[in-house]
This record gives C-alpha cells, structure tokens and sequence, in this order.
C-alpha cells in the first residue's frame, strides 16, 4: 500500500501545478458593469390623448435609476424609480388634479418603481421584462430596450444609454377615472444615460 | 369633468333614502327618530357615492374607502347608541370623541404624511407633528359637533341641518376647485341627504331631534374638507372657514326671542353661514382661474368649462 500512495502523491503534484498555472494565466471572466441613471441626460415623458383630437404631454422631472450590464444578457438588470409629485403637464391646474386620488394619488403612492426580472439580448439592445408598480398596483411589463452605444464624457467617465416606448392602460392600474375625456391608453417613453460606477 | 345630471341623480337618490329614514321613523317611533335619521343620511351618502361611480374597494386602499367603509359607519353607530343610551349621555360623548380621535388617521392611514412609504425617515410629518395636527383635527371635529348638536336641539334642528347641508355643498364645490374632482363630487349627495331630512322633518310633529344626522353631516364635512386638504390642494384657511361656517348660526341665538321667530332664526343663520362660504368659494375660484393660466404669453382659446366637458359630441 505505501507503494500506491506514493504513485498517487506523484501524480497529484504535477495535476495541481499545471491547474494552478492555468487558472493563473486565463483571462478573467468580464465583469458586470453598474451604472447610474444620469438624471440630467435622461427623461421620463408620456402622451395622452384628449378627447380623441390631440395629444398632450407630460413629464415626471424627478426620478432614478441604476442598471448593470453583463455580458450574459441574462444577468443584466434595471431599476427606476420616479416620483409621482413631480409630475409635470405645464399646466399647474392640471397637475394638481393629476397628483390627487383621481389620478396617481401621490400622498398614497408618491413612486412608480420598475425592476426588471428577465433581460433578454436582442438586435440593437434588449428585451426587458419586468414588475412596474404603479399606483400601488403591480404589473408585468415588457418592452424593447435599445441603444447600448458607449462613450467616455466627459473625459474619464465611461457612460452608455438607452430608450424605449411602451403603452400602458392606466385602468390596469387602477387609475380609470374619466375615462369620456382621457384615453385609456397611455404612451410612455423613457431615454436614459447610465454613468458607469 | 363631472357630469351635473349624475351629481343630481346620486344627489336625488341620497335624499330620497334620508327624507325616507326620517319620515318612516318619525311617524311611527318618534324616539327613534335621531337614530333613523343618522342611518337613513349615512345609507343616502354611500348610495349617492355609488351611483357617482365612487363606490369604494374593500380593499381601503384609498380615502374614500376608508370613508366609507370605516369611518362613516363608526360615525353612524355612534349616533345610533347615542340616541338609544339617553340616560348615559356621557357614552353617547365618549364615542364620539372616539370617532373624532380616530377619523383623520383613519382617512390618511398609509399616507405619506404618516408612513415611511418610500423608506425609513420618509414621512413628511415628524411625531410631534402628527401628535400637533392629529389633535387639532380631533378637538375640532368634537367642538363642532358638539356645539352643532346643542344647537340642533335649542333651535329645533331644521335650521341647523339646512346649515350644514349649504356648508357640504359648497365644502365640495371648493374642494373641486382644489384640485380633487370626485372628493368634491361626494359631498353633494351628503348634502342632499342633510337638506331632505331638514325638509321631511317639516312633516313631522313636535318635537323632532334631529341631533343624529347632525353627527352624521358634520363627520361627512370634516371628511371632504381633511381629504380635500390633504389629498388636494385647498389651503388651511379654506378649509378651517367651511368647517366652522355652521357655528356661525348660534349668533341668531343671541337676537331677542319676542322679535324674530324660528322661521326668521333660521334665515338668518343660513345667511351667516353662507357669508364665509361667498369668500371661500371665490378665492378657491381665483386661485383655479390663476392656475388654469397657458403656460406661453400667447393668448389661449376660451378656457373649457365643466359644461363644455359635458356637452361634448351631444
């Protein structure tokens, strides 16, 4: 028997050398990036259509988010957060109408906060699902997130960004008062840059 | 955007249900009266929310679920105990201070003025803060329906009742200047009910206590002013002159009993209390015009009405 622990000791030895030098010299796995929602470079905008003749627009100006990149798409993640007070129409009336209990009812529910569960890569970008949860309600949404391209700006800050457009149907979150004047249907659109951490 | 003929319609049927409580009860057990009328304006005022499309979830997710569904009914069995425990008044009081105690954190329950919604620290109000504002509300709610009550039963109550039925309505028409359509549109069947159960009243022999749905409309009041401040944007001094306007009509009180008669009485405190509602209603009426303003210099087309909203496509 001490013959056989002896092969087996002179086996091990170079086994564990050549797989400690080939740990030592393979390129390591990339590394997720994290980014920052660059508020100033970003923006959360919406249309609605009143009475079936135009479109107006809001804003929400306050808002952030965070996102991490993965070279295996399926490990990307996005997050945002935006604060339903700031809702903007450049019209005072109207916003405050839009802040009470008819509308987004910002005392009770002062964010909409979106975390996606899946990211899938596709052409240009990707395709995020996740939970947006609005009004205190909680949904599933997908859409197409594209973009990706990247630059240094300013000098030493690495950045990238992308955008999207969804329709939401604000009666599914509980938000269908009058519904006579104000479309069901909501059109969302959200650009955004990610500063890299 | 509020359609009037649905505002009449709810409003029709709230006072249908009080006017119908208070002559039922009325001519068969007088002594039941207060209690009858207290249910019969708290069932006209879910109704009338109902038929505006405001029925609430059971969930409580929002103020006028939890009007609904927590407060108003407390604020009606109170009432009814009140009106069946006459020879313990001070339980009739106590859970009255109870309501009053518990309404508005009752109405702004998982509010961002009394909750960490978006994380730890987030609360607008600090605990001494909630202690100061949550008081207030409190003892203002009990001094009204307290000195309301008193006077519902010194001046008969009809007065008192139509007084407080002019104060609902025009606590909802402010309320929807400021920036909260359907937690205006709510106060008008309450304000049905109140005026139908002062007018079956008439019908009804001496004497008539209708102190029930004066508990009952000034807890109503309270809840449209609070969520229209709180919820809304109707200012402190708006709301504190709508809430307090009813108190106005004691002043009648003080004129010589041989000259002026009830009838005269009542007038007059109708005329007192609508005096702080005319000034109420024409700052909140301002203030909507200054904020309807266009954002550009350029002269805007006619600003849209509520009527214009309606009339729309007939």
């Amino acid at each position: 028997m001490p013959m056989e622990q002896a092969m087996r000791s002179r086996l091990t030895f170079p086994a564990l050398t050549v797989l400690l030098v080939a740990v030592a010299t393979a390129t390591p796995a990339p590394a997720a990036d994290e980014y920052a929602v660059d508020a100033m470079h970003a923006g959360v905008t919406f249309k609605i259509s009143h009475l079936g003749l135009s479109w107006v627009y809001g804003r929400f100006n306050d808002f952030t988010g965070t996102f991490t990149l993965d070279p295996d798409a399926a490990k990307c993640s996005f997050n945002l957060t935006i604060k339903t007070d700031s809702i903007d129409t450049a019209n005072k009336k109207r916003d405050d109408h839009l802040r009470s209990p008819d509308f987004f009812n910002v005392k009770q529910f002062p964010t909409i906060t979106f975390k996606s569960t899946a990211v899938k890569e596709v052409k240009n970008g990707y395709e995020v699902t996740g939970e947006l949860t609005l009004h205190g309600e909680t949904r599933s949404v997908t859409f197409s997130l594209l973009g990706g391209r990247k630059a240094e700006f300013p000098k030493g800050v690495q950045r990238t960004g992308y955008s999207t457009d969804l329709v939401l149907k604000r009666s599914e979150f509980g938000m269908g008062k009058f519904k006579e004047a104000l479309s069901d249907e909501v059109y969302v659109s959200i650009s955004f840059e990610g500063v890299k951490k | 955007m509020p359609d009037p003929v649905i505002i009449l319609q709810a409003s029709a049927l709230a006072a249908l249900l009080a006017a119908a409580a208070v002559l039922l009860a009325g001519r068969a057990r007088p002594a039941w009266l207060p209690a009858a009328g207290a249910i019969g304006l708290g069932l006209g005022f879910v109704a009338g929310a109902w038929w505006l499309g405001l029925a609430p979830l059971f969930a409580l997710r929002e103020d006028k679920d939890r009007l609904f569904l927590v407060l108003l009914p407390a604020a009606v069995a109170v009432e009814v105990i009140a009106a069946f425990s006459r020879r313990a008044p001070w339980l009739g009081w106590l859970l009255r201070l109870a309501v009053a105690a518990g309404a508005a954190p009752v109405l702004l329950h998982g509010s961002s003025y009394l909750t960490d919604i978006a994380g730890p620290g987030t609360r607008e109000w600090s605990p001494e803060q909630t202690w100061c504002v949550l008081g207030a509300l409190a003892a203002g709610l009990v001094a009204n329906q307290a000195l309301l009550g008193r006077l519902a039963r010194r001046a008969a109550g009809r007065s008192v009742l139509l007084t407080l039925a002019l104060t609902v309505a025009g606590a909802g028409v402010t309320v929807m200047l400021s920036g909260y359509a359907s937690g205006g549109q709510l106060a008008f069947p309450l304000a049905a009910g109140l005026a139908a159960a002062a007018f079956a009243a008439l019908f009804l022999p001496e004497p008539r206590d209708l102190t029930g749905p004066v508990g009952v409309g000034v807890v109503g009041l309270f809840a449209v002013l609070v969520i229209g401040r709180f919820f809304g944007t109707l200012t402190d001094a708006n709301a504190a002159l709508v809430f307090f306007a009813p108190l106005l009509g004691w002043l009648p009180e003080l004129l010589p009993a041989g000259r002026v008669g009830a009838w005269g009485r009542g007038f007059v405190r109708l005329a007192l209390a609508a005096a702080p509602l005319a000034v109420v209603l024409t700052l909140a009426a301002q203030k909507f015009k200054a904020d309807s303003a266009p954002p550009s210099s350029e002269p805007a087309a006619r600003e849209p009405s509520i009527d214009d909203y309606m009339n729309f496509g007939k």
